[in-house]
């Protein structure tokens, strides 16, 4: 594999991630490759010892996901960080450090839906009468009154200022003129209206997203 | 090795070896590897995770009309070297016992 195939390969498999960290891992492996090629290593080598594009694009992405899932290292990884460092004032402890097959992958913690979580959701949610669903579902219901009344201003508008010069021609000029100066107003202001909403709307779905994400994380728990 | 003890070793390792003077991807590689296995693909995520806690920082440096991304260590991280190092009394107990009884 050559290190174009290599990063072409790489770059599809974590072509997910946000353009910055795709990036980040590329520059990581083009100096990388660099620096061991300046050491007289050729390029069929080096490819081989960064392994498989998958597998390199496996650790990449579950690293990834892990890290955005947790805020800070888990309790148990810092316990084990702790009682491994003293290991370190023995260095004669693996004099030959065996080259495995593989790398050991990175532990991810799992996290799983909680039952009793879920459950005591659904219970919270059926006493106080679906309360939480019913806020959320008005939220909506608003937006959308508020679009659709957007919509009717510029669809009244819009026909008032057709109708505002047949007016005009039946010989009221000014009653004529009059209408298309109002319609056009109201087609403006339903304009304005259907713009706010449609930003509203938006705002509200990014809001709806966030509660959901936050409610998932109250209902899983983490283990291993 | 277990890969929940291996992979906190690797973070310690990894500064200890920007302890001295900063360093970059390969040299670190080469100055740990002696030591504990490491690969391309499992320091990534290792310096990934020791800059978001703020054990090290990163800069780019020009070298041989390239760029080269050097990595030094904090205060945080020197901080994260002794706390581990005061562990090892206790571990170096633990290690003689399993391996004085267990061998």
């Amino acid at each position: 594999m050559t290190k174009y195939e290599f990063e072409t390969e790489l770059k599809k498999k974590i072509s997910r991630l946000p353009a910055d960290e795709i990036k980040r891992v590329i520059e990581y492996y083009g100096e990388l490759f660099e620096d061991m090629a300046e050491r007289g290593k050729s390029e069929r080598d080096i490819i081989a010892e960064f392994g498989n594009p998958s597998d390199v694009a496996e650790k990449i992405l579950s690293e990834y996901d892990g890290e955005s899932n947790d805020a800070a290292p888990a309790p148990d990884a810092v316990r084990a960080e702790e009682t491994q460092n003293a290991a370190l004032s023995e260095p004669a402890l693996e004099p030959n450090v065996e080259k495995q097959p593989k790398s050991i992958s990175v532990q991810k913690s799992k996290n799983k839906l909680d039952v009793s979580r879920v459950a005591l959701f659904a219970l919270i949610n059926v006493l106080t009468g679906g309360v939480f669903f019913i806020v959320i579902g008005v939220g909506w219901i608003v937006l959308g009154t508020l679009a659709v009344c957007g919509g009717a201003f510029v669809l009244g508008g819009v026909v008032a200022a057709l109708g505002s010069f047949a007016v005009m021609f039946t010989g009221h000029a000014g009653v004529g003129i009059a209408q298309l100066g109002v319609s056009v107003a109201l087609a403006g202001i339903g304009i304005l209206t259907l713009i706010g909403s449609v930003m509203l709307i938006k705002l509200y779905f990014n809001f709806n997203k966030f509660i959901v994400g936050g409610i998932k994380k109250l209902l899983t728990v983490k283990e291993g | 090795m277990d890969a929940q003890l291996k992979k906190g070793l690797l973070e310690v390792c990894v500064l200890v070896s920007l302890k001295k003077e900063e360093s970059y991807g390969y040299k670190i590689i080469s100055d740990v590897s002696p030591y504990i296995e490491i690969s391309e693909s499992t320091l990534y995520p290792i310096l990934k995770r020791l800059e978001a806690t703020g054990c090290l920082t990163t800069r780019t440096k020009e070298y041989n009309g390239r760029l080269r991304k050097y990595y030094m260590i904090t205060d945080a991280g020197k901080k994260k070297i002794k706390d581990t190092v005061a562990d090892l009394d206790e571990l170096k107990r633990v290690y003689e016992f399993i391996y004085r009884e267990g061998v």
